[in-house]
């Protein structure tokens, strides 16, 4: 049985699809036949190329990567493959998935099944139902119809080791050509509470890891297939300093000849191991500031505070390590004045306003506490009708920013921004 | 696939002929409509965007950003009100959750008088996105105060000027981002005249190289590879005294082509692009200029001129050393050879080019008779490199000439080991076997060399002299 997945990423350069990639080498080593497609903002497909790789590859199941920012095109393009083929199945899973509303799938006709858990043993539960020849019984992880019902299946966790999942870089599912910089996981989930945030909900307030041996493995591989930039997807790099210690101790004793993109707290990290990162090849760290205000910072429960970012920046602007930091702004309790001290706060500290040190205003995703509890925290959703399939978003006000001081704030950003506010990552 | 579509409308093609084009397109795609006479023309250009308006309703993951490229008229008000009304669907569809709206429209304005043509363009603003212009190079800095989208009028036909213009911000953004793939800033294109003829890039466009008709359904992708190099020559050349690129751009874009062309070893190529890059650098980056200009030299067998440009460079790292020994070494002069290359060795270059280096050093002693000095070294590079045939030959040669037979044929054993049909080996171990008294061996291995390659006389010669005997 083939089994199709498609990252959709209509706003950004091609990057390897990371996560489809895990559930491809997963289904791959379960016996299933699967193909990746990345639609970038290069287009990268026609409708025609697109109707060759329906009818050629043939799949049972299509799984696509889902986010608030393309879900539009993720329904458009199931509706597309469903008029090819109205026998396949279209299964969505991802960020926006996890905990969107189940009666959603009313206003999504065209999609078989939400993928609530692990991706990997979730599109695995689907294709066995379905090459099964039922699929619509006893599958684990998902959502999905039941004549008029939405049923929910029974809950599954993936491994606790992440090695048991195969590699999708050794097992060569990723065609580098078109990209500049790797992607690479080394560790998933987040144990902290931001409220903002998704991720610590999605994986359970847990961090699980892959072995040292096989990031080095894995870059190793990349290496060999000619590329060297790499950017860590983790969502705390450093969580554990005697992992990180020993990867960039490994990389230093291997000469590798990378160059490294990573993402951490502010309390994660100390001289020595920024010297380190400095030596193992590390050229950005990117630090969650969020807010520039204490009493901001303690409402969204980040748990950092201003003196340790600043320590964290002084140490790596020190070893001559580029910084990034996301921000945010219409975040709970914070003031126009609260905003703008956000901003003089980068201005000052030597950061570029680029790239993702481009501040957004916050997101209500589906899932984050926030979210399940905004009125609590002063968020006013503007009052208009929204698809169940879309989150809050950045359609609200809140009891202490006007939509107006929001709209002022974001001009300021970009008046300050040296790209214009173009925001790679989300 | 299509990513650019550029296109010269004629009301005598039917507007069906472009949408069977519409599958072909990209899920994002640019299509450019070069409109000689808008008001004449308008109702055909308003049915080809109500055709790909309702491509895009039936492929609600497409994108099309479409720009109307023609002469400034202040008139065209109610026309453009008709696009407006057109894309409106598109603004809404998404509500303001999609990013960005699917049909979306981008006019450039030819020629406009300034400030004159100031209100037109502020109401095509605020209903499309900020329009472009297409200006003379006089007007340029007039223009750039207000407008962010400027084109110069740098070829009589705008598709030229702005095709090529926009691969010239392709190639300054690769540039920006050091992206190592420089020498591919193309999309995907296709080229459409007003007769119906197919283009396959600008390159072909501008000469006239056809690839199919849309009006006889052909088409037949010309291979016109070979001039690509010549293209962004030619791109960067004809707008180098423009105000798009400045100076420093301009040595960084030819630095950065002839460093792609150099490591393809497409030498000619990369000079030109490095003598461009000396033209348009500050005197004090000329180093690295004349570094390469030194090394393509070499490449090309001009050693006394790559000796010039390493010494005008002035910089001194293993591959600065190693050019400069390796042309001495053609030129004959050894004893400056050895200096060199004995430079380029002790700067501890990476394993693979260590040991050209020092093959090349242990050869110069060759020919300085300092075979003493060569066996040391080849001897500490067997060590890191004992799959090297050539190493295992040249010791071979130094303890012959230091008439220490037995080494020596050992050497050319291992050398023979390596490489069973290298004739040359087998007939230096005959002349060791023969030096060594082993008359039998050495008629055996003279007579293997010469059967591979008849043209070795001194084995000829040894053979003879073996027989003789």
């Amino acid at each position: 049985m083939h089994v199709l997945l498609i990252e959709v990423n209509p706003f950004s350069p091609p990057t390897i699809p990371i996560s489809l990639g895990y559930i491809a080498a997963f289904l791959e080593k379960n016996g299933f036949k699967t193909k990746i497609i990345c639609i970038s903002d290069q287009g990268d497909y026609s409708i025609k190329e697109l109707t060759d790789i329906i009818k050629t590859f043939n799949p049972q199941l299509v799984g696509f990567s889902t986010y608030q920012r393309n879900i539009l095109f993720v329904l458009g393009l199931a509706r597309f493959i469903k008029g090819l083929n109205k026998e396949i199945k279209i299964a969505l899973g991802g960020p926006q998935i996890t905990f969107m509303p189940k009666e959603a799938l009313r206003e999504m006709p065209m999609i078989d099944y939400l993928c609530r858990n692990e991706g990997e043993f979730t599109l695995l539960s689907i294709a066995q139902a379905i090459a099964g020849g039922n699929p619509f019984n006893g599958i684990k992880g998902a959502t999905y119809r039941q004549e008029d019902e939405f049923i929910d299946g029974e809950p599954i966790d993936g491994y606790e080791d992440l090695d048991e999942y195969p590699s999708p870089h050794l097992m060569g599912l990723f065609d580098y050509t078109p990209v500049e910089e790797v992607i690479m996981l080394a560790s998933r989930g987040c144990p902290y509470n931001c409220i903002f945030c998704y991720t610590p909900q999605a994986f359970k307030h847990k961090i699980r890891f892959h072995s040292i041996e096989r990031v080095i493995e894995e870059i190793k591989y990349v290496v060999k297939k000619g590329k060297n930039q790499f950017w860590f997807a983790d969502p705390n790099f450093s969580f554990r300093a005697d992992r990180v210690h020993q990867l960039l101790e490994e990389i230093i004793r291997h000469e590798l000849p990378i160059k490294m993109w990573l993402e951490t707290r502010v309390d994660l990290v100390n001289e020595e191991m920024i010297k380190k990162m400095k030596r193992a090849g590390v050229h950005t760290i990117a630090y969650g500031l969020e807010s520039a205000s204490e009493k901001v910072l303690k409402t969204i429960k980040k748990k950092t505070s201003l003196s340790q970012l600043e320590k964290a920046i002084s140490l790596a602007q020190k070893y001559e390590v580029e910084i990034e930091v996301f921000s945010l702004y219409g975040l709970p309790g914070e003031t126009l004045s609260d905003a703008l001290k956000t901003l003089e706060f980068v201005r000052s500290h030597g950061i570029k306003i680029q790239g993702n040190s481009n501040a957004q205003q916050m997101q209500l995703y589906f899932g984050s506490p926030l979210t399940q509890n905004y009125k609590a925290y002063g968020i006013k959703p503007f009052p208009e009708k929204r698809p169940l399939y879309l989150s809050i978003g950045d359609r609200y006000e809140t009891e202490t920013m006007s939509v107006k001081e929001i709209e002022t704030i974001r001009a300021l950003w970009r008046r300050y921004s040296l790209d214009k506010g173009k925001r790679v990552v989300s | 696939m299509i990513q650019k579509l550029y296109l010269k409308p004629n009301p005598e093609i039917p507007l069906e002929k472009f949408s069977s084009l519409f599958p072909q397109l990209s899920i994002f795609s640019e299509i450019y409509l070069f409109i000689e006479d808008f008001k004449s023309c308008f109702s055909y250009v308003f049915e080809f965007a109500k055709l790909l308006k309702n491509f895009l309703q039936k492929y609600p993951f497409c994108k099309v950003h479409l720009n109307l490229v023609h002469p400034f008229d202040a008139e065209l008000r109610p026309f453009y009100l008709m696009f407006s009304e057109l894309v409106n669907p598109f603004n809404l569809e998404g509500y303001t959750y999609q990013v960005t709206p699917r049909l979306i429209i981008f006019p450039v304005l030819c020629f406009p008088p300034f400030p004159e043509s100031a209100e037109f363009l502020g109401f095509l603003e605020q209903k499309f996105m900020p329009p472009g212009v297409l200006i003379r190079e006089e007007h340029y800095s007039l223009a750039s105060e207000k407008i962010e989208r400027i084109f110069l009028a740098s070829h009589k036909d705008h598709l030229l000027s702005l095709g090529y213009q926009e691969l010239l911000s392709v190639l300054l953004e690769k540039m920006r981002e050091q992206n190592e793939d420089i020498l591919n800033p193309c999309t995907s294109t296709l080229i459409i005249d007003e007769k119906g003829n197919f283009f396959s890039c600008l390159a072909a466009y501008q000469n006239h190289i056809v690839s199919g008709n849309l009006l006889k359904n052909a088409y037949e992708r010309q291979s016109i590879k070979e001039l690509c190099p010549q293209c962004k020559y030619q791109l960067i050349s004809t707008l180098e005294n423009t105000p798009l690129v400045s100076k420093s751009e301009l040595s960084n874009l030819h630095f950065r082509f002839g460093l792609s062309y150099f490591g393809l070893q497409k030498i000619e190529l990369a000079l030109s692009h490095f003598f461009k890059a000396l033209e348009f650098s500050p005197e004090e980056e000329h180093g690295d200029v004349y570094l390469y200009l030194g090394l393509c030299k070499a490449n090309l067998g001009e050693y006394a001129l790559a000796i010039d440009y390493l010494k005008k460079a002035n910089i001194w790292n293993y591959n600065a050393y190693f050019y400069l020994g390796f042309s001495y070494f053609q030129q004959r002069e050894y004893l400056k050879a050895q200096d060199a290359l004995e430079k380029a060795l002790s700067l501890n270059p990476p394993l693979e080019d260590k040991l050209s280096i020092a093959l090349y050093l242990a050869t110069t002693y060759r020919e300085l008779q300092r075979f003493e000095k060569a066996i040391i070294l080849l001897q500490e590079l067997v060590k890191v490199a004992p799959e090297v045939r050539e190493i295992h030959n040249l010791m071979g040669i130094c303890y012959f000439k230091e008439k220490d037979y037995q080494e020596a044929s050992e050497c050319f054993q291992k050398a023979i080991n390596l490489a069973p049909d290298s004739a040359i080996d087998y007939a230096n171990l005959g002349l060791c076997l023969k030096a060594l008294g082993k008359k039998e061996q050495a008629k055996f291995y003279c007579q293997k060399a010469l059967s591979l390659d008849p043209s070795l006389d001194f084995a000829q010669k040894a053979l003879e002299e073996l027989k003789s005997n």
